[in-house]
């Protein structure tokens, strides 16, 4: 873009000579031909140069030079002066102007002077984008600092900076718990600066810092905390990533370690695995037990028909323990995958269903099972399969931990939003001991009151899982050789009929 | 009388183990191996007859009411030194390393322990031999005839 130059003077010939020569040397030039004009042209448009006579009649030289820079304080003023006095022209300076050219002049030191102040605009012009572009940059980059800073406090997982020294430069909120401020050399308490040794109570994180630093090493290692002083958690396991921080030429600055506490994650794989353990477990006594009696079958080592027989008996028996217990588990794990059927059912229906399902169990153990139903017939919202199952493995329990001539009392009334149902035996009971564990996944009693009674353990695991997920709950009471009576509640809003 | 002289011959044998069943197997076979045979169902139960008897071999769940009751029950044992001589054959159907009670630990596989190699193999100090479940009917029965022939 050619500059623009404003030529004001009172004498035509030399507005007219500057306008040729400026326009050619490629500027765009416009004329005043007094101060007053000149004034209103300033106002009116952009200069980079503008040549002022300072012996003008009216408005003179100097005021349009005050007030040209008023206008534009970068504006590029050169004085023509016809009466080149070393006063004016200090003065002239005083003010603001650029530079001066004496009349008479040449165009070639026309075309010098206004070059050499056009260059000067352009270098400041050029300047002034550079520096706002600089403050811009700076304030980017202080927005992505704390940008940063508070993506990096608001981690869960721990993070720690070391420098090269091995002096802590960073640390966030989530780290802190490892880290214990120092009294300064200024007085202020501060880890930061402090070597990582000294400030950290976990050693196994200086290493790793060091060993980043030093041998550029990446390493995630698992942890176990040692004691977290101040709080009540339990034993945690970290996992720790160390890597080296390094420069865009590869040098080493310093060393980050992210801690991540996998502790739930553990607990998970444990029980997982122990739960795994469990059903191996549970599988392998049947599995066991038939191998054992196949095996003797087979050597002829069961000589009597009728023994022969009562084998052929216990293994169909474990074998259906299996199929049971098959069916349990799927039923526990369908628990968390299946979609509910939710309807509006009589609740006597479910009832009795569970009941005549268990009929044939009730019968050889010689248990009569009673249904007490409430006054009104009740009606809830609630899955049909899974109340039936609820009130089902109850009614098993209280059939199969019976004695013969006993009884089975089943009730069910509404309590609020909840259905309340409650199955009551007069079995063996169970001892205080075991109390705590009921409803645990495959803990059974296992005395001289339960041998031989088939089971998987999962019935009241079941029952339990079913029961909180309707946010009710499960109670059981029991005495010893007098029955058990377990009550559990399932959140269904029932309602009488009708 | 035949049968009695039998087992004076060949030996008792305690079996312990929470399952019926497989304490019926067991003592179907050792029976049928010539054995007197007593079993007991629980940890408590086991530890009285063996006090009581004297049996020469003592076959022993490790998992009954809790996860290590066959430990419990073999630590009385070599406690008690009415009973501290008599070979245990642990048999266990848990997979997992369970804990081992510290007086069971050795450092190294114990030379002359049978079995083939579980999780707790040769880690065993006091039993004789350790196995995991299922151990076979013929298999028992030719663990303790070593053992009692040694």
């Amino acid at each position: 873009m050619a500059g623009r130059v404003l030529v004001i003077d009172d004498e035509a010939s030399i507005r007219m000579a500057c306008e040729k020569v400026l326009t050619g040397a490629g500027y765009e030039v416009e004329v005043a031909q007094d101060g007053q004009e000149g004034v209103e042209k300033l106002a009116g448009g952009v200069f980079d140069v503008a040549l002022v006579d300072l012996k003008m009649p009216g408005l003179d030289g100097m005021e349009v030079l005050r007030r040209g820079l008023e206008i534009d304080p970068h504006l590029v003023a050169i004085v023509i002066t016809g009466y080149p006095s070393y006063e004016s022209v200090v003065e002239a300076i005083k003010a603001g102007a650029y530079d001066y050219i004496p009349k008479p002049f040449s165009p070639d030191e026309l075309r010098t002077v206004v070059g050499r102040g056009y260059e000067k605009r352009e270098l400041e012009r050029r300047n002034r984008l550079l520096e706002i572009e600089r403050q811009r940059s700076l304030a980017t980059i202080a927005e992505e600092r704390g940008r940063l800073h508070t993506v990096v406090d608001c981690m869960a997982d721990g993070v720690l900076v070391t420098d090269s020294e091995g002096r802590l430069a960073l640390y966030n909120p989530a780290a802190a718990r490892w880290i214990t401020p120092r009294a300064g050399a200024s007085g202020a308490s501060s880890a930061l600066g402090q070597p990582l040794g000294e400030v950290c109570s976990w050693s196994q994180l200086e290493t790793l810092a060091r060993e980043a630093a030093t041998d550029r090493k990446h390493q995630s290692v698992s942890m176990d905390l040692p004691r977290d002083p101040g709080s009540a958690r339990g034993p945690s396991t970290f996992m720790a990533t160390a890597a080296p921080v390094l420069n865009d030429t590869g040098e080493v600055l310093g060393s980050v370690i992210v801690l991540r506490d996998v502790s739930e994650w553990r607990q998970l794989e444990r029980t997982r695995s122990n739960f795994m353990a469990t059903v191996c477990h549970e599988i392998r006594a049947p599995l066991s037990a038939i191998a054992g009696y196949l095996d003797l079958l087979l050597q002829g080592l069961v000589a009597d028909e009728t023994a022969r027989l009562q084998v052929l008996d216990r293994c169909r028996a474990r074998a259906e323990g299996l199929v049971a217990l098959t069916q349990d588990m799927l039923a526990l794990s369908r628990l968390e995958a299946t979609v509910r059927h939710l309807e509006r059912i009589p609740i006597a229906e479910v009832m009795e269903e569970a009941v005549s399902t268990q009929a044939l169990a009730a019968e050889r153990a010689r248990v009569t099972v009673r249904l007490l139903p409430p006054e009104r017939e009740l009606v809830a919202t609630v899955d049909r399969y899974e109340l039936g199952r609820i009130v089902g493995n109850l009614l098993s329990n209280a059939i199969k931990f019976n004695r013969p001539g006993g009884t089975v009392s089943v009730s069910w009334q509404a309590a609020g939003d909840f259905l309340q149902v409650e199955v009551a035996d007069t079995g063996v009971g169970i001892a205080p001991q075991y109390m705590d564990r009921l409803g645990e996944e495959f803990f059974r009693v296992r005395d001289e009151s339960t041998s031989g009674i088939p089971g998987t353990g999962l019935g009241l695991a079941i029952v339990r899982n079913l029961v909180r997920s309707y946010h009710g709950d499960m109670r059981i009471e029991s005495k010893p050789e007098m029955g058990t009576t377990v009550r559990v509640t399932v959140a269904c809003s029932p309602t009488p009929l009708g | 009388m035949a049968m009695s002289d039998v087992a004076q011959r060949r030996g008792m044998v305690l079996v312990v183990d929470d399952d019926p069943d497989l304490l019926e197997v067991d003592r179907l076979a050792l029976e049928a191996a010539g054995y007197e045979v007593h079993t007991a169902s629980s940890g408590r139960q086991g530890l009285d007859l063996a006090r009581a008897l004297r049996p020469d071999v003592i076959v022993l769940d490790v998992m009954m009411e809790t996860l290590t009751e066959g430990f419990d029950v073999a630590s009385k044992l070599m406690d008690d030194p009415q009973t501290r001589n008599i070979p245990v054959v642990m048999v266990s159907a848990w997979t997992q390393a369970v804990r081992v009670p510290d007086k069971f630990r050795v450092a190294q596989k114990r030379p002359g322990a049978g079995g083939r190699a579980g999780p707790l193999d040769g880690r065993l100090a006091l039993a004789t031999a350790y196995y995991e479940k299922p151990v076979s009917p013929t298999r028992l029965v030719q663990i303790v005839d070593r053992i009692l022939t040694r």
